[in-house]
């Protein structure tokens, strides 16, 4: 082969190498940026929900029948279930808790333990996930359906700010919704344990006791986090449910398609706040 | 006795609005040059209903009119803060060809929700007023229950009611007539 034929194989060959390097690069590269414009387009909405909550002419009363109506939604509505899983979790770990902890002779870690466990980790998250799959995928439905049935753009006509009617009072019911569920959640777990546990003979700890164990061991942190991550993951829940349920139309024309990824972004939010704040308090 | 000119407000203005329309060959732009004043009634007769929706969403400020002007109470839209506009939208009575409803309010809640909105006035007072509009458009009184449990009929006629329940000005969409129950009819 000539030199000339040499050079121009080589300079067709370059390309093309490149080309099989650059692909799944742009690629990983798409990917990114998407997921970085959806990370900030949540923050810029979480902080515009914030800051129109702190308006008091956002509190016209249709505003407030929609929260009051949505924190019954989440809140009340959302009681059984969480009832429910609170006795399994008494059960199934504030029990044994109990039950190794007497076996170890370690009884008087019981609160620090339940503290560390349930009360800042297991708790939070159970709750969440838990209004993810009860209130999170309604709300997306009821906002999906909403906007492929003109019923946004009726609001719009009508000079009612969807964003004001709809989003607000969701996101903020979602976030009380969560932080009051999981009190009732703890409550519940912790009694049914102690029940169970002296039920079963399988510690002696008066309710007394019990409860000075665990309240003891609560420092300012913990009462500090569990506020801060119930409010925060109750947000997000409320938020990712929003954005979602609202982008039917533009991102995928049903809600169907949407109801899994929504539901995902929602779970992996709720675990990234729970460890982010862990980590950070 | 001298006959007095009286020089009647403008309540909508078009002036050289831009009108964009998609059409199956392509999309089409139609200049809109035309004013209404206080009293006035115009009929206006579009080919298609996508150009009846982007025209009455022109007239109300939803959808750019540029380089063209639209004034509503001599307010542009395109100048006026989202508070005002949104103030401005709510004397605007709207009847779509298929009324959306709120799902999840009843039909009395539906109809005064923009008043409620919008004013301060009582929930009794709205209620009593939709009720007598409902007597007046054939109702017997105002139903009760959601949108999704009601007639068709009922429900046309529920959006007449929240169209003229203190509405100051109205926009039909075309084809009026089919927003008008059969009975109605001449």
């Amino acid at each position: 082969m000539s030199p000339e034929a040499q050079v121009d194989v080589s300079v067709r060959w370059v390309p093309s190498v490149m080309r099989t390097v650059m692909q799944p690069l742009r690629y990983i590269g798409a990917w990114c940026i998407t997921a970085w414009r959806g990370v900030t387009s949540a923050i810029s909405i979480g902080v515009a929900v914030l800051v129109q909550a702190c308006r008091p002419v956002t509190w016209r009363r249709t505003v407030r029948a929609e929260f009051v109506r949505n924190c019954a939604q989440v809140g009340l509505y959302g009681l059984p279930a969480i009832i429910i899983t609170g006795l399994l979790v008494g059960l199934g770990m504030v029990n044994q808790v109990l039950y190794w902890l007497r076996l170890a002779g370690q009884e008087g870690l019981i609160g620090q333990f339940l503290v560390l466990g349930l009360v800042r980790e297991v708790a939070p998250v159970v709750v969440g996930m838990l209004v993810i799959g009860r209130s999170g995928s309604t709300m997306m439905v009821e906002l999906g359906a909403m906007r492929t049935g003109g019923q946004v753009h009726l609001l719009d006509a009508q000079g009612i700010d969807p964003f004001l009617y709809l989003v607000i009072p969701r996101v903020l019911a979602t976030a009380l919704g969560v932080f009051c569920l999981t009190m009732v959640f703890l409550v519940v777990a912790l009694a049914t344990g102690l029940v169970a546990a002296n039920t079963l003979g399988l510690t002696s700890l008066t309710l007394l006791d019990f409860l000075e164990a665990v309240l003891t061991s609560m420092g300012p942190k913990e009462y500090a986090l569990v506020p801060l991550k119930t409010l925060a993951i109750g947000f997000a829940i409320g938020l990712i449910s929003c954005t979602t349920g609202l982008a039917v139309g533009s991102v995928a024309p049903e809600v169907s398609a949407l109801l899994p990824r929504g539901f995902v972004k929602a779970v992996l939010a709720t675990l990234l706040i729970s460890g982010g704040l862990t980590v950070l308090l | 006795m001298q006959a007095g000119i009286v020089e009647r407000r403008s309540v909508l203005v078009l002036d050289h609005a831009t009108l964009l329309s998609d059409q199956p060959g392509g999309s089409e732009t139609v200049t809109v040059n035309m004013t209404l004043h206080a009293g006035e009634l115009a009929l206006i007769h579009v080919e298609r209903l996508q150009q009846a929706l982007t025209f009455a969403d022109t007239c109300a400020g939803l959808v750019s009119s540029a380089p063209g002007h639209v004034l509503f109470l001599n307010q542009d839209w395109a100048r006026v803060p989202s508070d005002l506009a949104n103030a401005l939208r709510g004397r605007i009575g709207r009847v779509f060809a298929a009324s959306a409803w709120l799902q999840h309010l009843s039909l009395l809640d539906n109809v005064v929700l923009r008043q409620l909105h919008h004013t301060r006035r009582p929930f009794a007072e709205l209620r009593d007023e939709a009720a007598q509009l409902a007597t007046r458009f054939g109702l017997p009184g105002f139903p009760t229950g959601r949108p999704q449990d009601c007639m068709p009929e009922d429900l046309q006629r529920s959006a007449c009611v929240a169209l003229f329940l203190a509405a100051r000005c109205c926009c039909w969409r075309s084809r009026p007539s089919a927003s008008i129950p059969t009975c109605w009819s001449p």
